[in-house]
């Protein structure tokens, strides 16, 4: 990379604000011919919002970007695609049902009118070489590959195409060490190429392996880049995180009762060797990990939502058998899943209807549904949320993020739940929202419930829980009392296992 | 896997149906001839390969036996300027019909089931439009002669049908649009973000779909010099039945014209073979149920076992780590 | 970008606009209907009486308890049934036979309902375990065809001796019996939809399966209750059209199907499940059955009947199709 090189990306004064959050706030980027650029920062902190404003996704409200010291104008993929960039993106762009040879040419601008598959499968086996999947049978339908060799294939769709801006978007979320060691090795020959290439992680073993320059996000505001081999980690973490817990998260009441979650021996797809959690009354777990750390498995196999291999969970001290959601709400075990989009609201239906979704049968009566009775437990429900009374006739697709959390966490309330299990708590959620639902779940627990939480944002867990675990690539990495954590502590175990 | 044997084993069920159905029919009607069954309703095959392309597509476009009937009609109402040229401008008509649903569908985003059930009832309308409510003929019957001319056991009309089909196949399985179409029933939102245009894709798949109802309707109109409002009426279900007993998946992005083939001749046998034996039409559709039936479930059977399968493995894995 | 996401982009201000467009849907119809009355009764002759109002709730009553019965598996997310015709057809006959069996009508339309929830029942429950409605019913309608015309030999099935008409010209006021039926089970289905447990969890199946499972409600449960409730009015309907006719046959009531279909998308019950009410259906029915008859009246052939209608359904769906999206995030 050369120092002096005019910039191969510039991004001055780049603002989005989704309501009252503000993703990115009069941010600034640059990006030099042939560097790796490193972009780190906590969820929320604006690190995906820019990488989907530079690939076409997002048009921003205010602000300029300029490719080779030419203005452009990125309101659509395919005008960032013209402009050179290409991305690999988390989710993947690869048809299952159709084979990793084609889906090699898919969408490609340039791809020939006739697809005769010997041709297709030779220019195939060149591409996945340089990602080392040589071995693939370019034949393989997608559906057939396991997630690794899946994120290989989407680095290798990218690799296809000539791009001059390459942004990767945690591509080592699922990998293995060796394929780990492929992938920073097919960057660093982009990089030698001539080629830029953004590079968003959570590993900081990386950054400090392949990055030249880092960017550091917080709060929706960027700092100047800096050179890696002027970091050393500590300066890393220190940089990254810097924001007062402040009032944020409500007090701990430290009246602790007994046991009323226990898994024991818990074995799980996704999590090598066995977990043992115990939750008591009155008390918050938090579980910490990046993507595919183990802690998002864990929650789901106690929920019911996934499947248990072995081992045993006791509530309240009875072995209970957890096939099934159906089971265990009837036990009194709440689960609220990461993505409310997908299966924790009903767009199209009313709060009142959302918030007594999962126990109308108890306001019921030979079937038939006592609206009093509902309406009285959903304002409860509402109220104790802070969701707006006058709202409850209003369809929750139309509700703010903040408040649409409320109504996914909320419903649970009317189950008189045992055990509460939230995933991501405050994902795509304001301030101000935020505090309420910590304060809510707070108060819930005070109230005798056990609450597990799952969240990849460490300061979230930190300022939250009562007793923190960490997750690391499939195994429980610590299991301590909140007092014994620091922040830079708890962000380095989550991120820096090498050393 | 050798290509020939993967190839025996995705239609493997397909291939045993055929053959049952076969047997049975010359079991049951020494007068039967496999042949002349098939190639009298290569329209309805025709007719079975549109749907399947819209549906590998990821869409369904119930319209197209509304549009064979339509185009029928059209062939015979412009007779006049000759029987070879009207059926040209009928289906080239279907053609562009076709491919204005499927801009309709892509622009609006709508579901296509829920758009093409309303234009079926539009085109039939249509079609009464045109035959003025009655059945209507060609004025010289002799103009359908050159449609009869047979080469083999083949009339020149099931040949243009043949050549079509073919033709479809290999659209699919070599060309890049056709592998998009795929792509956006397998996948949508991958292929899309992969870069696959969907607008195009809606009007090549639906353009497709009209063009073979409007052949199918031409070469029945074509043969038999006559259209009626309400012909074809059984056509949808048949064609249905013919392409998920071919093993088209409804969820898109799989299957193929040999499939669809497969189905079709399956049903056109089922159907002639009945005609053959003299009993009625109803009997021939009591079976097409149940064998879509059967297709069905054993593909729900198929996939419930390997799901089983799959959980017992992660299970024992679990075990020996242990 | 697609016509609907422009607009929805265009007007931001949500939840006024989405007051606007829920009122514009749900009276969209009812003031249209309203129209046509108006137009017809000006221009028309022979509108404005009693015997052509009848008639058209008449024809309304038999597609429109169908309609309001295949709601219920709209709502679920289940897209609708393709084999209304053959189970309609199948019930009828068994309802003359067992009328002529016993010469007891009542005792002759309690077998015919039940009968025909039985077939829906099992439908129902391939749908349950996550196989395709639309196949199913395809399939099903076929076998259960297929099955009628062999029972029947294929000939017209009589009552022979025995009055069953008495469902289907029963008058109160003047007023046949189907008419009060249609109107009585719709309110019925409006009430369970509204007020019982079942008919919520219908509404929330529909609305989003995944969200349902983990809310604890079991699919299979749910839509094998949706389609009883489809199959009941089935069965009713067939009493009342057998009734009528006096006879049944296989190949009878061809184009039902494609009406009860056309009725649900046109009253506004979305396909994709969760948004819709029964009585959106039966008007729906009542407004294809008004500007039909209308054109009967105006001497409209068949064909050009055919084509308004299908210009207006396509029309409608459209607009509606393009208000839902305008008025949601």
């Amino acid at each position: 990379m050369n120092v002096d090189a005019p910039s191969r990306l510039r991004a001055t004064g780049i603002t989005k604000s989704y309501g009252a959050v503000n993703a990115l706030a009069d941010v600034n980027f640059e990006l030099k011919p042939g560097e790796v650029m490193a972009l780190l920062g906590e969820n929320g902190a604006g690190k995906s919002t820019i990488v989907k404003v530079i690939s076409g996704l997002i048009i921003p409200d205010t602000g300029q970007i300029t490719v080779d010291g030419e203005p452009v104008s990125l309101t659509s993929v395919r005008a960032s695609q013209a402009a050179g960039i290409a991305v690999v993106q988390q989710e993947f762009s690869t048809v299952g049902t159709m084979s990793v040879a084609e889906n090699l040419v898919l969408g490609q601008s340039g791809a020939p009118a006739w697809w005769s598959p010997k041709k297709l499968n030779d220019q195939a086996k060149s591409i996945l070489a340089r990602v080392g999947l040589e071995d693939l049978d370019p034949r393989r339908s997608v559906d057939t590959l396991s997630v690794a060799e899946m994120q290989l294939l989407e680095i290798a769709r990218v690799l296809a195409k000539d791009a001059k801006i390459i942004i990767f978007d945690e591509p080592t979320a699922a990998l293995s060490d060796a394929e780990i060691v492929r992938v920073l090795a097919a960057v660093k020959r982009l990089a030698a190429e001539g080629r830029s290439v953004i590079y968003v992680t959570h590993r900081l073993g990386e950054v400090f392996e392949i990055a030249d320059r880092v960017t550091i996000f917080r709060n929706g505001r960027s700092e100047a880049p800096q050179n890696v081999k002027d970091l050393t980690v500590d300066r890393v973490v220190e940089l990254m995180i810097g924001r007062e817990l402040g009032h944020l998260y409500p007090e701990r009441s430290e009246k602790f009762g007994a046991a009323v979650l226990e898994a024991k021996g818990l074995k799980v797809p996704g999590i090598k060797g066995e977990i043992n959690l115990t939750v008591r009354r009155g008390e918050i777990l938090g579980l910490t990990g990046q993507l595919g750390s183990g802690a998002s498995e864990i929650m789901k196999a106690i929920s019911g939502t996934a499947d248990v291999l072995s081992g045993e969970v006791l509530l309240d001290g009875e072995a209970v058998d957890l096939r099934g959601r159906r089971r265990g709400i009837i036990m009194g075990i709440a689960y609220c899943s990461p993505d409310r989009k997908k299966d924790g609201i009903f767009a199209g239906i009313s709060v009142r209807r959302n918030l007594s979704s999962p126990w109308l049968r108890r306001v019921s009566r030979v079937g038939f549904v006592s609206r009093a009775q509902e309406n009285s437990e959903a304002t409860r429900s509402a109220s104790n949320f802070a969701i707006d009374l006058s709202r409850l006739n209003t369809l929750v697709g139309n509700l703010s993020g903040g408040n649409q959390q409320k109504v996914a966490v909320g419903k649970w309330l009317g189950i008189r739940p045992r055990v509460l299990l939230v995933e991501e708590p405050t994902r795509g959620v304001d301030i101000g929202a935020r505090a309420e639902i910590y304060a809510q779940l707070r108060l819930l627990c005070d109230s005798g419930v056990g609450v597990i939480v799952a969240s990849s944002d460490t300061n979230e867990i930190l300022g939250l829980s009562d007793t923190v675990a960490t997750y690391y690539r499939g195994t429980q990495t610590a299991n301590k009392p909140v007092q014994e954590w620091t922040e830079s502590d708890l962000v380095r175990e989550v991120m820096h296992r090498e050393d | 896997m050798s290509s020939v044997g993967a190839w025996f084993k995705t239609y493997l069920l397909q291939i045993i149906v055929l053959i049952l159905v076969l047997v049975s029919m010359y079991g049951l009607n020494p007068n039967f001839h496999v042949e002349s069954s098939i190639e009298r309703l290569i329209p309805l095959g025709v007719i079975a390969a549109g749907l399947a392309v819209t549906m590998i597509a990821g869409e369904f476009d119930l319209s197209i036996a509304s549009m064979a009937a339509f185009s029928g009609a059209v062939a015979v109402a412009l007779s006049g300027l000759g029987l070879l040229v009207s059926v040209i401008i009928a289906i080239v008509v279907g053609i562009l019909l076709g491919m204005l649903q499927g801009w309709a569908i892509a622009k609006l985003g709508i579901n296509s089931l829920v758009f093409t059930v309303g234009t079926l009832i539009l085109l039939r309308g249509m079609t009464w439009l045109v035959c003025n409510g009655l059945a209507i003929r060609v004025d010289d019957i002799t103009a359908t002669d050159m449609f009869k001319v047979k080469i083999g056991f083949l009339t020149s009309l099931s040949i243009a049908g043949l050549v079509v089909i073919i033709g479809l196949g290999i659209f699919l399985s070599r060309t890049r649009w056709g592998r998009e179409l795929y792509a956006l029933g397998g996948g949508r939102h991958e292929a899309i973000a992969a870069g696959v245009r969907y607008n195009r894709g809606m009007i090549v798949a639906f353009g497709i779909s009209g063009g073979c109802g409007a052949l199918g309707g031409a070469l029945v109109s074509a043969k038999g010099g006559s259209a009626d409002p309400s012909a074809l009426g059984v056509m949808l279900v048949a064609a249905l039945s013919a392409v998920l007993v071919g093993g088209i998946s409804l969820a898109g992005g799989r299957g193929t014209m040999v499939s669809a083939f497969l189905g079709f001749a399956i049903i056109a046998m089922l159907s002639a073979g009945r005609a053959g034996l003299g009993t009625k039409a109803f009997v021939s559709e009591l079976f097409i149920g149940l064998l879509l039936l059967v297709v069905v479930l054993f593909d729900y059977f198929l996939s419930f076992v390997s799901e089983r399968d799959r959980r017992n493995k992660l299970r024992k894995l679990a075990a020996a780590a242990a | 970008m697609t016509i609907t996401e422009k607009i929805s982009l265009r007007l931001q201000d949500q939840s006024g606009l989405r007051r606007r467009t829920d009122t514009i849907r749900t009276w969209a119809l009812p003031i249209l209907i309203v129209l046509v009355f108006v137009l017809a009764s000006a221009f028309v002759p022979e509108f404005f009486k009693f015997e052509t109002i009848r008639s058209i709730l008449l024809l309304t009553s038999i597609t429109g308890i169908v309609a309001v019965g295949m709601t219920a598996i709209t709502l679920s997310g289940n897209l609708f049934s393709l084999g209304v015709t053959a189970s309609a057809v199948f019930s009828g006959v068994i309802y003359i036979w067992v009328g002529q069996g016993t010469g007891n009508m009542f005792i002759a339309a309690a077998v015919a309902i039940v009968a025909a929830v039985v077939i829906g029942l099992i439908q129902g429950f391939i749908v349950g375990l996550g196989l395709n409605t639309v196949i199913v019913t395809l399939a099903a309608g076929s076998i259960i065809y297929g099955l009628t015309a062999i029972l029947t030999k294929g000939e017209v099935v009589q009552a022979q001796g025995v009055s069953l008409e008495g469902f289907g010209t029963f008058q109160i006021f003047g007023i046949p019996l189907p008419i009060y039926i249609f109107v009585i089970f719709t309110a019925v289905a409006w009430f369970l939809t509204e007020h019982t447990l079942i008919g919520r969890n219908v509404h929330l199946l529909g609305s989003n399966k995944n969200t349902a499972r983990s809310s604890g409600i079991s699919p299979m449960g749910t839509t094998i209750w949706a389609f009883t409730a489809f199959s009941l009015s089935i069965g009713i309907a067939a009493v009342l059209q057998a009734s009528q006719m006096h006879q049944i046959q296989a190949d009878n009531l061809p184009g039902l199907t494609m009406d009860v279909v056309a009725a649900v998308l046109v009253g506004g019950t979305a396909v994709t499940g969760g948004d819709g009410s029964p009585i959106k259906s039966a008007i729906g029915a009542l407004f294809i059955a008004t500007i039909t008859q209308v054109m009967v009246l105006m001497s409209i052939p068949e064909g050009q009947r055919y084509f308004v209608l299908g210009v207006v359904v396509v029309a409608l769906v459209v607009v509606l199709h393009l208000l839902r999206k305008a008025g949601t995030r």
